[in-house]
């Protein structure tokens, strides 16, 4: 019996140990790669275009180094690196809302005749997922080995709810009303959207499942999942940053006299019966 | 855990409304533009032929009658707004024009498309209404004026923006 519970520690033990592997080989991974975004913005002055993401993939990129070195470096301890990643999600957060925000504005900006409605439901909407998200807080307060921790994991899934509610009403005004992305934009979108689901979902799932005062094999899957999220995330700005934007095609030319008739048919059509 | 599976999904109408944001908007083609008997909407929103038929019907007749008349109603706005979808599609496109003419009318005739979609999605809720409380008077005269003015502004467009993207889809 005792042999077969050593086998079962000695296995638990690796894989735990694979999955941090893993997760740092992610970890790693993403960290260079948000720094690549970040030079391929600048050198691409897509920063004129695109100033907060900017702003947003440079500080993932200086935060996530910093937070890299915390982790690795003799002098710190555990609470250091709480801050870091705390300071790190925090800022990010504040940038993840304004862009969502500013993407919201300019696509409005464009037809007056929602843009001051467009605005209001965007407002009633973000104070509705700001009472959902509160609601949630209150039902489920988190687990975690302090006050802290768990402060911190409720705010985590609070920016979580909100970012999903704000981006899913983002994504079916848009499309109700027909607006038109251009495709970068819609790539930070799409990234974002991916990176704020994931991590809700993970989140959600994690605060069922994780024991309160262990580090347990569910905290490094839920690193190496949120990681990977984060992964994909900078990979796809990545892919719509250096693609190239599709230029609008005003097309010109002379009519085929057909042509109108058939248009003019089809006029026709909308007007009588 | 109920809170979990909320939770996810939330989490999971992300990509839902991304694939509706960027999949719907997938090329419409002018050949998809129903068309929409605007007398007829205007019949069925009548209210003086309401109060005939409420007159003249036995009270459970008219509310069957009238509830068949709303719902015939939405499938006019649902039409409308469907091709209201279509036309803004085509008269982004035209709003490009280098032609200030041709973009003015096209940035107009996108103005009068995403109001008719604004008024359609604040109707239909109402025509439901009115289709559960039948005598209830409902009358979205506004889209009817809309769809008039936009369908007004697709002539202006077709004859100032004699230009390929158009007719290429025909």
């Amino acid at each position: 019996m005792w042999a077969t519970a050593g086998r079962a520690i000695i296995q638990r033990g690796s894989l735990m140990l694979s999955l941090s592997l893993a997760w740092h080989l992610v970890w790693f991974t993403r960290v260079t790669l948000s720094l690549v975004l970040f030079l391929v913005i600048i050198t691409r002055q897509l920063h004129r275009q695109f100033p907060l993401f900017a702003l947003y993939s440079g500080w993932i990129s200086v935060a996530g180094m910093a937070v890299l070195a915390v982790n690795y470096a003799r002098f710190t301890n555990g609470y250091d690196y709480f801050v870091a990643i705390a300071v790190s999600n925090g800022v990010e957060a504040v940038l993840g809302f304004a862009i969502i925000y500013q993407m919201f504005a300019e696509r409005v900006r464009r037809y007056p005749a929602i843009s001051g409605m467009g605005k209001s439901v965007f407002r009633a909407v973000t104070l509705f997922f700001v009472i959902l998200a509160v609601v949630f807080a209150w039902l489920s307060p988190g687990l975690g080995a302090s006050h802290l921790i768990s402060l911190y994991s409720v705010t985590q899934r609070t920016v979580r709810t909100l970012q999903c509610g704000q981006l899913v009403f983002l994504f079916l005004f848009c499309g109700y009303f027909r607006l038109s992305w251009r495709s970068r934009a819609f790539g930070i979108a799409l990234g974002l959207g991916i990176l704020s689901s994931t991590s809700l979902a993970v989140n959600a799932i994690h605060s069922q499942i994780a024991t309160a005062n262990t580090w347990s094999q569910s905290e490094y899957l839920a690193g190496l999942v949120n990681d990977s999220t984060y992964l994909i995330a900078v990979l796809v700005w990545l892919y719509y940053m250096l693609a190239p934007e599709p230029a609008p095609q005003p097309t010109d030319g002379p009519l085929p006299p057909h042509d109108l008739e058939t248009w003019n048919r089809e006029l026709e059509r909308l007007l009588e019966p | 855990m109920t809170l979990a599976i909320i939770l996810a999904i939330l989490a999971l109408s992300v990509p839902v409304g991304i694939r509706l944001a960027k999949g719907r908007s997938v090329a419409p083609r002018i050949a998809q533009i129903r068309s929409v008997d605007l007398r007829a909407f205007r019949n069925l929103m009548d209210p003086e032929e309401e109060q005939y038929l409420r007159r003249h019907l036995p009270p459970a007749d008219f509310r069957r009658i009238q509830r068949q008349r709303l719902r015939a109603a939405v499938e006019y706005i649902n039409c409308a707004a469907f091709n209201a979808a279509v036309l803004t599609h085509f008269a982004e496109a035209a709003r490009r024009s280098p032609d200030p003419v041709t973009a003015q009318a096209a940035a107009k005739l996108i103005d009068n498309a995403i109001r008719l979609r604004s008024y359609a999605f604040r109707a239909i809720p109402k025509l439901y209404l009115a289709m559960v409380f039948p005598g209830r008077g409902v009358s979205p005269a506004r889209v009817a004026e809309s769809y008039e003015l936009m369908t007004r502004q697709v002539v202006l467009l077709g004859l100032q923006y004699p230009t390929g993207e158009i007719p290429r889809a025909l």
